[in-house]
């Protein structure tokens, strides 16, 4: 008897892989909808058992507590919603000047880190080791606890002097012209040697440490001239900044009606900026010609609005604080706890960029700096035309990762008592026991910050992939 | 007749010039090469001019070294206050944990550090034995050594007196055990075929990517508690332990699957055409250079998590800086000093446990980048 | 992890839930405490967990304090035994639910009489036996004479407690402006009020005293005089059991009226053979008076054989006999200027 020739092609049906697919999918939806289900039902029980409320009514009531900083105004009188709205912004701002101080902390750090200098690349090593190394939390409250607390009450407050420009005296700019003729004749005559090699190495090097060393003294006497306060830069009285144990005092604008001018002039200065850029940009592809964009950009958001702000009359003043009986009156307080949780975040974050810019820069090749070079551009201009360029681009999107993961750590102000998101949700949670409302509205939060951010970078993502990516 | 000179032994090498080499060119070249660069030496140097001989001072040459209380560490001018750290040692390591008992603590340490050697050792073999061992058995053999079975005569002791060190390590150890394995199936989740099964680990993924891990914790502290029935109240330990084991798989799977997505696709098309199944093709070829290639971004993910046990203090739980933070409240040794003292003492551990970890992962990430390109390390 | 679902206080509350809604099921009397604690032998009192000078344990667990006292003198006129007691530690949280649920017998725990709390929850206030308010603590060297001197200053306050909300109050009646600083425990108020963080600590008075014994140097802080709110302290008992909240009342005019007609601990034995009737009456040598609430003829004399009197109970654990030093003010007699005022034994 011959086999029947007619083999199945299709395999069983516990075979196939399809089939096992959509099996086991079902399966696991299957399981995750009864452990949701049983997860919810016991929630519902439970809460209702305990006395838990199990809607969102309870942010209509009043909340009872204090907070001590608040962007807007806020009493115990106010709900636990606008508590909340509070925490939010109070995040929101942490973690705003927080990326601002690490951005700028970060790179300079990180330029500091690509530098020739040894000395200044070894320190700066040496800071983003230290500070990547040791956890956030115990340098929050290093700063909170050990620098901030100890300090002294208002009375006797650390206070930035005033230093205003002042014709220096007689005595010190001699002093200071004669120092800095030595320095400079010490510098070039140290240069010449070597040069021709005529001293030894050791010489030439004390003597350039020396002429330096001049110039400086030259440099101070002028600014400083002596312990008398006779040269250009003169202290009389104090700035109007005062660091105490009840948080940095600055000086508060007043702003006056008019001041809607300079605002208005700062939003005319930006889209013009704006528009420059885009014309520039279109007039150099189309004609070759380098028109400068930085700089008009800069001259425009600096002059305009000093051109309103003198032209209505100086509507912007400072009003300086006083110290009255107890405490400073009339300029802005930054309370201890947030200054301690901007300066931590703004250090901490500060090593991680570093980090990244010193990857950046240094992912791209020697051949295009070399490539530069041989084109006869400065070092200055390779950094500026070619290098940075490149590197911003593979800087930004880890960049933008990090100032996501600066406004996760601002959560740390629970552990030192700064009214942030987490910190009024915690106590929200303590006197009302609603864990379930208040967890998922911040969660929520959170959650819509990071895809706002990832929106933001997948669409700068698209925007710079036209280029060819190696 | 034209004389020639031929040279009959070779010529000295002369010594190089004096401004290209040794430590005077090297001080030249680096240090003072320019104006500007010398201004920065010497920025530099007052830098550091302001901030040693303070931290000298305070670190070493006023610091009490040994006192029975607070007193000499009240003294006007006394430095750091080493005699209180010696004397709170016991408590930084092992919190309340019974003093009889402390064996068991040293003994589920040790054995983790052995595990953790051998599997880390590039060099020593049966690394499956290993992985089982740290993976499997550690756990429960860890769990039954900490809190104790009566059965086998070792008595109960509750985790609301574990304390210090031993609850970081224990922590940490935790997410990464539960991490790595939990880390590999979501990211396998993430990259497969089945839509649904996409989907789930996507979402639970960027969820749990999204928000703080303090926010992790007080749902685990609070909202766990909700969730079961009532008579399963869970441990206070072992609501944070959960949270971290959560947060931390969802970081390991982002790291495994930058691995899997950077595997080349003749991997899978070769195992394909050998007929390998699904299984075995993930086990012979895949993960085992998936995870090679992602070693570095593990041991980092690490360091990171070892840091963020610190956070678990919010729920309540004594680690190792919460020990050090409540004890400089003890009215005995209370100062001005203590408190600088105590947190430049955790910071030192942490420094030399991550600088440790750190140049490991450095060492064995430049093992493994021979022969291959330059990759920026993903930051977390 | 293995852990016992049910903590041993859960289950004993749950239990004693469970007597009383039978006891209430069956249409028995759900009150007779007396009854109750008679059998039983001993007095269940609901105590704090741990303020000074009112209620703290020290180091073997043995228990001083105002409100103890309290409780010492109900069990002295019960048993003529001070100690036969068992205090029960209770949070703010659950000290309500405690008392009505029947696990203690008296609540003696520095609990302010409200409105809400005797109609709202079924309790009864048996007299006031502490008259509070709430004050202000300012370092002596500010020299600062009153508390409407105190705008612009910044004040330490516990999170979330009454305290707040009465400051906000007087601080808006008097126009006067000052910056809150919050914490989250009182212990890290005081500690902040102590390194300059804040000018002022507010609590209650009573609770300044104690505070300011935490604080570095105690003699250099003084309570400033204002008292901006009202906090009445007395011990509470459930309504429905007639003879035992008098039994708690009379035990506290007791020691009033014993203060009030100078019999102390030491002179007991002497004051009996005096012949002012009042003080006859008090101490069982003439009538008995105890009958009517459910106790021998010289309750009086054992509450002060055990106690003293009110001067001596406040002395000892809140005056000029404590290290917290409270003037008497408001708690003194009413022949003294204070509102201590309580109606005869006759």
């Amino acid at each position: 008897m011959s086999q029947n020739a007619s083999r199945s092609q299709t395999p069983a049906f516990w075979r196939d892989e399809r089939l096992r697919g959509w099996f086991f999918q079902a399966v696991l939806l299957a399981a995750i909808f009864y452990v949701l289900y049983s997860a919810i039902s016991n929630a519902r029980d439970n809460m209702q058992a305990r006395g838990i409320p199990t809607s969102f009514d309870f942010l209509g009531h009043v909340a009872g507590f204090g907070l001590n900083q608040s962007v807007i105004p806020y009493s115990p009188l106010s709900t636990y919603g606008q508590a909340l709205l509070v925490g939010l912004l109070n995040t929101l701002l942490v973690s705003a000047l927080g990326c601002f101080f690490a951005t700028l902390i970060g790179f300079s750090v990180g330029a500091a880190r690509l530098s020739s200098n040894w000395a200044l690349a070894r320190l700066a090593a040496l800071y983003v080791e230290t500070i990547r190394n040791v956890p956030l939390l115990l340098q929050l409250l290093f700063w909170y606890v050990a620098i901030l607390a100890p300090l002294p009450g208002p009375h006797e407050s650390f206070a930035l002097p005033a230093w205003r420009l002042a014709v220096p005296g007689a005595a010190p700019a001699l002093a200071a012209l004669v120092f800095a003729a030595l320095g400079a004749g010490l510098l070039f005559l140290a240069r010449g040697r070597e040069r021709r090699a005529a001293s030894g190495v050791g010489v030439t090097l004390a003597a350039r440490i020396g002429g330096v060393a001049l110039v400086l003294a030259g440099v101070a006497l002028a600014s400083f001239g002596g312990f008398g306060g006779a040269g250009l830069a003169h202290r009389e009285g104090a700035a109007g900044l005062y660091l105490d144990n009840r948080g940095l005092t600055i000086p508060a604008p007043v702003f006056a009606p008019a001041a809607k001018w300079v605002a208005l002039a700062l939003g005319a200065a930006a889209l013009f900026s704006f528009l420059w850029r885009l014309f520039a940009r279109r007039r150099q592809k189309a004609e070759g010609l380098f028109m400068p964009v930085w700089p008009v950009a800069i001259a425009a958001l600096i002059l305009l609005p000093l051109a309103a702000f003198f032209l209505t009359g100086r509507p912007i003043t400072l009003s300086e604080p006083i110290l009255n009986r107890f405490n400073f009156e009339g300029g802005l307080r930054l309370p201890p706890e947030a200054f301690a949780l901007v300066l931590a975040l703004s250090l901490y974050t500060a090593a991680f960029i570093a980090e990244i810019v010193r990857g950046g820069v240094q992912s791209i090749g020697h051949g295009q700096s070399e490539a530069a070079a041989a084109l006869g551009l400065r070092p200055a201009q390779t950094r500026k035309l070619v290098v940075m360029p490149q590197a911003m681009r593979v800087i930004l999107p880890p960049l933008v990762s990090q100032y996501l993961v600066l406004t996760k750590n601002s959560s740390l102000a629970v552990f030192i008592g700064f009214a942030d998101l987490m910190q009024v949700s915690g106590t929200i949670l303590n006197q009302t026991g609603a864990a379930v409302q208040v967890i998922a509205i911040d969660m929520g939060l959170y959650l819509l910050l990071s895809m706002l951010t990832l929106l933001l970078v997948h669409l700068y993502n698209r925007r710079v992939t036209w280029s060819a990516q190696r | 007749m034209i004389a020639t000179f031929l040279r009959q032994a070779p010529v000295e090498a002369a010594p190089p010039p004096p401004l290209e080499s040794g430590w005077l060119a090297f001080v030249r070249k680096n240090l003072f090469g320019s104006f500007t660069s010398s201004l920065l030496t010497l920025a530099s140097l007052a830098v550091l001019a302001l901030i040693v001989p303070p931290l000298w001072r305070f670190l070493i040459a006023d610091a009490i070294w040994s006192a029975p209380d607070g007193e000499a560490c009240r003294a006007p001018g006394a430095g750091a206050c080493w005699a209180y750290i010696s004397a709170k040692t016991p408590f930084f390591i092992y919190g309340a944990y019974p003093a009889a008992e402390r064996w068991r603590v040293n003994l589920t340490l040790l054995l983790g550090a052995a595990l953790i050697f051998w599997l880390l050792t590039p060099a020593a073999k049966g690394k499956g034995a290993a992985a089982l061992g740290f993976f499997g058995l550690f756990p429960i053999l860890g769990f039954v050594l900490l809190h104790g079975a009566p059965a086998l005569g070792l008595p109960v002791v509750g985790t609301n007196l574990w304390g210090g060190m031993m609850v970081s390590l224990l922590v940490a150890l935790v997410g990464i055990v539960f991490a790595l394995p939990g880390g590999i199936l979501l990211a396998l989740g993430r990259t497969s075929r089945l839509p649904a099964l996409r989907m789930t680990c996507v979402v639970f993924i960027e969820f749990v990517r999204g928000v703080p891990l303090i926010a992790v914790l007080f749902m685990a502290n609070t909202m766990l508690p909700l969730f079961l029935p009532p008579n399963w109240a869970p441990d206070r330990l072992l609501r944070p332990l959960v949270g971290v084991a959560l947060f931390a798989s969802a970081y390991m799977a982002e790291v495994v699957r930058a691995g899997l997505l950077s595997m080349p696709r003749g991997q899978y098309e070769g195992a394909q055409a050998l007929g390998l199944s699904r299984v075995a093709m993930l086990r012979l070829v895949i993960l085992p250079q998936a995870l090679t290639l992602v070693i570095p971004g593990v041991v980092n993910n690490f360091i990171a998590l070892f840091k963020d046990t610190t956070l678990v203090a919010i729920v309540g739980i004594f680690d190792f800086l919460r020990t050090v933070d409540t004890a400089r409240l003890d009215p005995v040794w209370a100062g001005p000093t203590i408190a600088a003292t105590g947190y430049t003492f955790a910071a030192l551990f942490y420094l030399i446990c991550c600088l440790a970890m750190s140049r490991y992962s450095q060492r064995l990430e430049r093992r493994l980048a021979v022969g291959r390109r330059h990759q920026t390390r993903a930051m977390v | 992890m293995p852990k016992a679902p049910f903590s041993l206080s859960a289950v004993s509350r749950l239990l004693a839930f469970l007597f009383g809604a039978a006891l209430l099921f069956f249409g028995a009397a759900r009150a007779d405490t007396l009854s109750d604690v008679k059998q039983r032998g001993s007095l269940i009192c609901g105590v704090n967990t741990g303020l000074a000078g009112f209620g703290l344990p020290d180091d073997k667990g043995a228990w001083t304090g105002f409100d103890i006292d309290y409780c010492r003198a109900v069990a002295a006129a019960i048993f003529d035994d001070p100690s036969r007691i068992k205090f029960v530690p209770l949070s703010g949280k659950d000290r309500f639910t405690a008392l009505q649920s029947g696990e203690i017998d008296l609540l003696s725990r520095n609990t302010t009489w409200t409105q809400s709390r005797e109609a709202g929850q079924g309790l009864l206030f048996a007299g006031i036996n502490f008259f509070d308010g709430q004050g202000f603590l300012v370092r002596k060297k500010l020299a600062i004479a009153s508390a409407l001197e105190l705008s612009g200053a910044s004040i330490c306050v516990q999170q979330g407690t009454t305290t707040e909300l009465n400051l906000a109050d007087y601080f808006r009646t008097h126009g006067l402006k000052a910056e809150t600083v919050v914490f989250a425990t009182a212990d890290e108020a005081i500690k902040a009020y102590d390194t300059g963080r804040c000018d002022v600590f507010t609590t209650d008075g009573s609770a300044l005293y104690s505070e300011r014994a935490k604080t570095l140097r105690p003699d250099d802080h003084v309570v400033l005089a204002e008292t901006i709110s009202k906090e009445p302290f007395g011990p509470v008992v459930r309504q429905g059991d007639d003879r035992w909240f008098n039994l708690v009342k009379w035990t506290h005019f007791a020691l009033l009226d014993a203060e009030e007609l100078g019999v102390t601990q030491a002179n007991l034995d002497v004051m009996r053979q005096s012949s002012n009737p009042e003080i006859r009456r008090l101490l069982g040598v003439e009538g008995n008076y105890g009958a009517g609430l459910g106790l021998t003829a010289d309750w009086a004399a054992r509450i002060i054989r055990a106690v003293g009197n009110y001067g001596e109970v406040f002395d000892r654990n809140l005056g000029a006999r404590s290290p917290l030093k409270i003037p008497r003010g408001l708690n003194a007699l009413w022949t003294k200027g204070g509102l201590h005022y309580a109606p005869p034994v006759r």
